[in-house]
């Protein structure tokens, strides 16, 4: 298990260094310049030459890696161009927000998706089969950030009901939360449902309904334990992904999170916070999937972490 | 000397909102009739009885640090915060501020600014020259890697020799250098200051400072000019546009810095809406600029037959708000002739003057334009009046930082929108049509070479403000209208959105957005 851990901690730092490295070559292979944006409009070239050096970008390419490497293992992610202030600083004042977020809205994907997933599986009728694939199809295709401009027109516009975005009570987490879940809880809805029918169709399930299993501990004891696997590998990227900014609910609802932070770091060509973001985002995906390895055998006893 | 698409910082942004607009508005339209939910404004702490003004923009402002501010928002915050030896009046009149009055010497290189008496930073410490001294060697150095260093490159020495004389020596005479030091990039700083924190020597001081979240500013008490005006200010930032006319309608948000397109339409003509707008021409010009090198620009009766096809009252509508233009000076320089009267389209006139030229449609002409649907419209205008004439345009939309440098980078021709850094003809013209700024990612984009108009540039430059100065910048833009360049389509406006109670908004010709002077019922 130790060993286990160790070799897949020592991947995560090979996978994590990658990815830095990729960022630097996509973020430098732009075709603008970084200096010129910081420069304004009107600046004369000895101008954004000047701010290129004090930005360091008159470096070659690999020495301002190198530098970025030896800063991080300060837990130094360097500057931002734009705000002037350290990019951990910046992270660490958005990553809370994004969290509260992430995970509100990951809660109920899990939650409520698994329930009616589930609830359908159990107990099939045409209609109900119909209406949650019809609600499936239409929940994921919807993009969120159409949704959650629906819910601000309707809740906030013409009722009056809650807060125009912004952060602060928990009822400025209702209308982002919703407009999050409507595709997650539509995707998970009709996993968890395809899941559990195919889970429910196997020989155990049948051997314990012979054997005068009550119906719903056959469900949620042998049936569901089953049938969630699958769900936990993606429940556990996908929490990850999240966490790495909720990059067009932020925006919509004025939601001061990560997402927000690099949807802005991109549009200014902050070189920094953009690395930043996509580090921290990175180290939350390898953790999760180390999480869901780890989980697994507890889920499936048949299923060892390999030594 | 600048240009500025309003694209907005963020290249997803546009986009977003775009899409955004279209899919709602629909439904939030006719949502508002003013939800009176009063409540206090967000973020706006204080006691009872404050008046709160808040601003919600869709853009950030990235420093509050004199020598680094210099986009929309971080410009206006540092106005607000500080003041300069002199400032503008409403018709962009310079007037002094904390300078009492100033001299040159005959020469024309030297300044000196005698100070007011007992203008105070708000933490009670007199304003002095040594303050100003510092900021400007603050900007000048290198280190620093102030946006503004250019402005104050030509001096060559600040000297303080009292507490209220400041002495500035230039390497060469000019007569801007005044209008220089009314840039927020020479407001008075003290020594080993937080940069980041200034100490206030303006109407406002600056309360809390989060970038890319909110900004807030308080009244500084030492200030007796903002009697009267609204005791705090905040600045939501990054709050996309459907967003803002949501919080509006709310009560949440007191002013907006434009109306959304969509809703544009119909505030403004809505007679009910008219006292909660504001609207003003600023000193922008939107061209269509041509280089004079390539075929078929080249050819000067070409030019001419293209500027004649343009119908410039149709960009206008496209806009939204605009003025058409009748010059390449914008109305807010001193040298602006408002006489100006330039032909209205005439395309059988264009047809002719292109058959008298000779002219064979050739390879299509490549126009850059910032890829925001706004500019693509206008483009495309363009495109099709020069097309009704036979000639073919092709448009090239790309990021709005790909576009800055490609169309300085031998382009054909561009969409663009030029505006000066201060009300000066020179600042305005020199950067774009003297040939000394023509190469790979200068300013001179059109390649326009004209020894004649160069002399007169450099003649007007160290010519003293007055008539005779105005005459000579006249007299360069009497050419540069005949050979076209670039063809001038109109005057950028500018437009506030606020709520019923908010007074004294106005739209600045040279500061544009302003958050000063506010006052709320």
């Amino acid at each position: 298990m130790i060993a286990f851990l160790v070799k897949r901690l020592l991947w995560a730092m090979v996978i994590l260094l990658g990815v830095t490295m990729l960022t630097f070559v996509v973020v430098y292979r732009i075709p603008a310049d970084p200096a010129a944006m910081q420069a304004g409009a009107s600046a004369s070239p000895e101008t954004i030459a000047r701010i290129r050096h004090r930005l360091k970008l008159d470096r070659p390419v690999w020495e301002q890696y190198l530098t970025f490497l030896s800063r991080l293992t300060r837990g130094d992610l360097g500057e931002s161009f734009s705000e002037r202030r350290p990019v951990a600083e910046a992270i660490r004042e958005r990553l809370p927000a994004t969290i509260q977020l992430a995970l509100a809205g990951w809660t109920a994907w899990l939650v409520l998706g698994t329930l009616l997933g589930v609830w359908v599986a159990a107990r099939p009728t045409r209609l109900r089969e119909g209406a949650l694939l019809f609600f499936s199809i239409l929940g994921v295709s919807t993009p969120t950030f159409w949704i959650g401009i629906v819910l601000l027109a309707l809740f906030v516009g013409r009722l009056h009901l809650l807060p125009a975005g912004g952060m602060g009570t928990w009822k400025h987490l209702i209308l982002p939360v919703t407009a999050l879940a409507v595709t997650g809880v539509a995707y998970y809805a009709r996993l968890a449902h395809s899941s559990m029918t195919e889970t429910l169709r196997q020989d155990f399930i049948r051997t314990a309904t012979a054997k005068g299993v009550a119906p719903r501990a056959i469900l949620w004891r042998h049936a569901l334990r089953n049938a969630l696997l699958p769900l936990v590998t993606i429940a556990g990227t996908d929490l990850a992904a999240l966490l790495g900014g909720v990059v067009f609910t932020e925006t919509v609802f004025d939601w001061k999170g990560m997402g927000q932070l690099a949807v802005s770091a991109v549009g200014t060509l902050d070189i920094p916070v953009i690395v930043g973001v996509v580090l921290v985002s990175a180290v939350f995906v390898v953790l999760a999937n180390l999480a869901v390895d780890l989980l697994y055998p507890f889920l499936d006893p048949r299923i060892r972490v390999e030594e | 000397m600048s240009l500025r698409m309003h694209s907005g910082p963020f290249p997803l942004a546009p986009a977003l909102r775009a899409l955004l607009l279209a899919g709602i508005l629909p439904l939030a339209v006719g949502c508002g009739g003013g939800g009176e939910s009063t409540g206090s404004s967000a973020g706006g702490a204080g006691g009872s009885g404050e008046q709160v003004l808040t601003v919600a923009t869709a853009e950030v402002a990235s420093s509050v640090d004199p020598a680094m501010a210099f986009d929309t928002w971080s410009t206006a915050i540092v106005h607000a915060v500080t003041r300069r030896l002199v400032d503008y009046d409403q018709d962009a009149k310079l007037i002094p501020d904390l300078a009492e009055r100033w001299e040159t010497s005959s020469d024309g290189k030297t300044y000196t600014f005698h100070l007011k008496p007992d203008a105070k930073f708000a933490d009670g410490t007199p304003i002095e020259a040594k303050h100003f001294q510092s900021a400007i060697r603050r900007v000048q150095d290198p280190e620093t890697g102030s946006p503004g260093a250019d402005f104050y490159a030509g001096i060559s020495e600040v000297e303080a020799p009292d507490a209220r004389t400041l002495v500035v020596k230039l390497k060469a005479p000019d007569p801007t250098l005044p209008n220089v030091m009314g840039m927020t990039f020479a407001a008075p700083i003290q020594e080993n200051p937080d940069p980041m924190r200034p100490v206030s020597s303006g109407p406002y001081q600056l309360e809390t400072f989060e970038p890319g979240s909110q900004v807030v500013l308080k009244k500084n008490p030492n200030d007796t000019a903002a009697a009267g005006w609204v005791d705090r200010i905040v600045i939501q930032l990054k709050v996309e546009e459907p967003l803002q006319m949501t919080r509006l309608r709310n009560g949440e948000v007191d002013l907006l810095p434009g109306i959304p397109p969509a809703e544009y339409a119909r505030v403004m003509n809505d007679p009910s809406e008219k006292d909660n707008v504001a609207q003003g021409v600023v000193n922008q010009t939107w061209y269509f600029g041509v280089n004079v090198t390539h075929a078929p620009w080249d050819n000067p009766r070409v030019r001419e037959a293209a500027f004649l096809a343009l119908n410039r009252a149709n960009q206008v509508s496209v806009a939204g708000a605009g003025q058409v233009a009748n010059a390449i000076l914008p109305p807010y320089v001193p040298a602006y002739d408002a006489s100006r009267k330039l032909p209205d389209q005439n395309v059988a006139r264009a047809k002719q003057l292109l058959q008298e030229a000779g002219y064979t449609p050739g390879k299509k002409s490549v126009m850059w334009l910032s890829n925001s649907a706004v500019y693509q419209r206008r483009a495309e205008l363009i495109q099709s009046d020069l097309a009704a004439i036979g000639i073919p345009v092709e448009l090239r939309p790309v990021t709005f930082s790909e576009y800055r440098k490609g169309y300085r980078n031998d382009a054909d021709c561009w969409y663009g929108g030029w505006y000066p850094d201060f009300p000066d003809a020179g600042n305005f013209l020199e950067p774009v049509f003297h040939s000394r700024n023509i190469g790979p990612g200068k300013n001179n984009a059109a390649h326009y070479r004209n020894p004649q108009v160069d002399t007169l540039l450099e003649k007007a430059r160290i010519t003293p403000p007055g008539d005779e100065r105005i005459a000579l910048y006249r007299q360069a833009e009497d050419i540069l209208l005949k050979d076209l360049p670039w063809m001038p389509l109109y005057y950028e406006m500018e437009t506030r959105y606020f709520r019923d109670n908010v007074e004294g908004v106005v739209v600045h010709p040279v500061w544009r957005q302003m958050l000063t002077g506010i006052r709320k019922q």
